[in-house]
């Protein structure tokens, strides 16, 4: 060992030395997305009816006469004939950077373009014509991740790119969530209201008369559109926070936030007034209602955890709200559910579009007992609208049609496949 | 069970080299003779300090070795490189001063990140390499080992990463890539037969 010592002594001496000329690196190899501008002038050239599209990140669904016109997220509408529901046509496809709410009145398409609204003749769907841009109606609509164009560009596509950081290993580099951003736009899957059309439950937009209603993140803006093709922004109130969808019925508006689901007289159509509010624990919650009742979906996601908290803690349910003390509204009755998103009423027929746990059909005669008559769940549905004995239905695998005039025999009457991404 | 299959293959690897060891001795050429050198290794680096254990076993050629080897590196992810080394005596005395160099595989054995617990993801092999010097000192036939090396291994983890997908509107999980480049300092020490 003696012998040894003197080697030892150097090893340990010199390896020390040579510590301080090593370092652990950490190379960190990770993508991102970067937008695609265009100049407003060259959009706004370019929405016009172009040859159809396959159905790919769907998002609202407004019923139009013969046609069915369904919101490709962020990307433009689609024109769907429905003339034949055993064999829809996809025929043409707008494109609308940034789209994600539409409504159709007399022939006139109104569709979000990122903060921007455009009013479109769509007289004939194959060659719609741009009419109108109405600048700044939804000052508080995000871009993705963050980035904001200057005042004459949008954002028209992204592209995906990789990039490399090279650190040392103590620096302890973390990347993960820094692109993360919870933008308006995955609120985006519903339909739109109007008097002229029928709408799902998850819109943002609605007409009434000849009144255009568009519900953004915290305000309800009125636009007056009695001359179709020239909305006219009227009135702006002021709501809650993260309101997500807006519905109709008769002199009221039902507004659907995170926090709970306020009511709103139209009475004035020009000027909406508060009238009511039914508060609950922050979920996602579109909202319908008959002359009685509301009928609220919660439902529990990580998308809007920052006001609700661990998903854990949230709840999937049906809320029925009594409503015929429209200044007092009261839960009378909450029924479980899965992955409750869109719902539609017709008489008492009430369909819920319950994610995982298909679509479910039930006898709403007695709200206190709703009667389940039928579950559809090969499919994952997120919104649906019923007319006339016929269920239009937005699942992840298609768009589904469903004939429900005979309640002891509903069934699927066509498919429009969605491409998966 | 992949991992139990890596084990299972380096103990082969080590072991397999027996019975050629015994009729290269009872050869007697002294010409091309197996040995085998198993050494544990002090790792010093700028992350931490920790332990690899080496099994190197081939054949002497004249002044020159070659040979396959495994074992297991404690260092930041635990792993199990596998690799071919060559060396050489630069002086034969009583002793034996040799040069060594060897690369190949290093198979991550960690299923989770210690070090940063955050990052969550599956591990991909990466490469390892290594060079020093090495005493031999002689006992009998066989010898004592003492040396000096760099080494360096690297480990790769797909780490999670849920962020919003604006093309398909949706969160996705990406994951992005930590390369791990661990350069570490060896005193190496071990038996060579």
């Amino acid at each position: 060992m003696k012998k040894l010592s003197p080697y030892l002594f150097f090893l340990f001496s010199t390896s020390f030395m040579l510590q301080s000329c090593v370092k652990d690196r950490l190379q960190t190899t990770y993508t991102y997305f970067v937008p695609v501008y265009k100049s407003k002038t060259a959009v706004w050239q370019s929405i016009k009816s172009a040859p159809p599209q396959a159905l790919k990140t769907t998002g609202k669904l407004f019923l139009y006469g013969q046609y069915i016109f369904i919101n490709e997220v962020n990307k433009g509408v689609h024109i769907i004939d429905n003339v034949n529901p055993l064999a829809p046509k996809n025929i043409a496809f707008i494109a609308i950077p940034g789209n994600l709410d539409i409504a159709v009145k007399n022939n006139t398409l109104y569709a979000d373009l990122y903060t921007d609204m455009v009013t479109l003749d769509i007289k004939d769907p194959a060659n719609v014509v741009l009419k109108k841009v109405t600048n700044k109606v939804f000052p508080e609509r995000d871009y993705n991740n963050g980035f904001v164009p200057d005042s004459l560009q949008y954002i028209v596509g992204w592209e995906k790119r990789e990039t490399r950081n090279k650190n040392g290993l103590d620096s302890k580099l973390v990347v993960q969530d820094t692109f993360n951003n919870f933008s308006s736009a995955q609120d985006s899957r519903g339909a739109a209201a109007g008097v002229a059309g029928i709408s799902g439950s998850m819109a943002r937009f609605t007409i009434v008369n000849n009144y255009l209603y568009t519900a953004g993140r915290s305000f309800l803006t009125t636009f007056n559109i009695t001359t179709n093709v020239n909305p006219v922004k009227e009135h702006v109130q002021t709501m809650g926070w993260n309101i997500e969808t807006i519905y109709p019925l008769k002199d009221k508006l039902f507004i659907g936030a995170q926090t709970g689901m306020f009511i709103y007289s139209i009475s004035d159509p020009a000027s909406p007034a508060f009238l009511g509010s039914f508060s609950h624990a922050c979920f996602n919650d579109p909202v319908i209602a008959d002359d009685n009742y509301a009928y609220v979906t919660l439902r529990a996601s990580t998308e809007a955890s920052f006001c609700r908290g661990a998903i854990a803690l949230q709840k999937n349910e049906l809320d029925i709200v009594n409503i015929s003390n429209i200044l007092q509204p009261t839960l009378v009755k909450l029924y479980d559910m899965e992955e409750p998103q869109g719902l539609s009423k017709d008489g008492n027929l009430l369909f819920i579009c319950d994610g995982k746990g298909g679509l479910k059909i039930y006898n709403a005669a007695n709200v206190m007992d709703l009667k389940e008559l039928k579950v559809i769940n090969n499919i994952k549905p997120f919104d649906v609208i019923c007319q006339n004995g016929l269920a239009i239905v937005v699942a992840e695998e298609g768009i589904y049609q469903y004939d429900y005039s005979n309640i002891d025999n509903i069934y699927q009457v066509s498919k429009m496949t969605i491409e998966k991404n | 069970m992949r991992r139990i299959h890596m084990l299972a293959l380096m103990v082969v690897i080590s072991t397999g080299s027996t019975p050629a060891q015994d009729r290269l001795v009872k050869d007697g050429s002294g010409m091309n003779k197996f040995h085998s050198f198993n050494t544990i290794h002090f790792l010093n680096g700028s992350s931490t300090t920790s332990l690899a254990l080496n099994s190197v076993n081939g054949i002497q050629f004249g002044n020159f070795f070659c040979g396959i080897g495994t074992g297991f590196d404690y260092y930041y992810h635990v792993s199990l490189p596998l690799f071919i080394e060559t060396r050489m005596n630069l002086v034969k005395r009583k002793g034996a001063l040799q040069f060594f160099v060897n690369g190949g595989l290093n198979f991550p054995f960690a299923t989770r990140n210690k070090k940063l617990e955050n990052r969550t993801g599956k591990y991909k092999t990466g490469t390892c390499y290594a060079a020093g010097l090495d005493y031999v000192f002689p006992v009998k036939n066989e010898g004592f080992i003492l040396g000096l090396a760099f080494s360096n291994k690297q480990t790769i983890q797909k780490v999670d990463n849920n962020i919003w997908n604006p093309v398909l509107n949706r969160i996705e999980n990406i994951p992005f890539e930590d390369k791990y480049s661990l350069n570490r300092i060896a005193i190496r020490a071990g038996w060579m037969f």
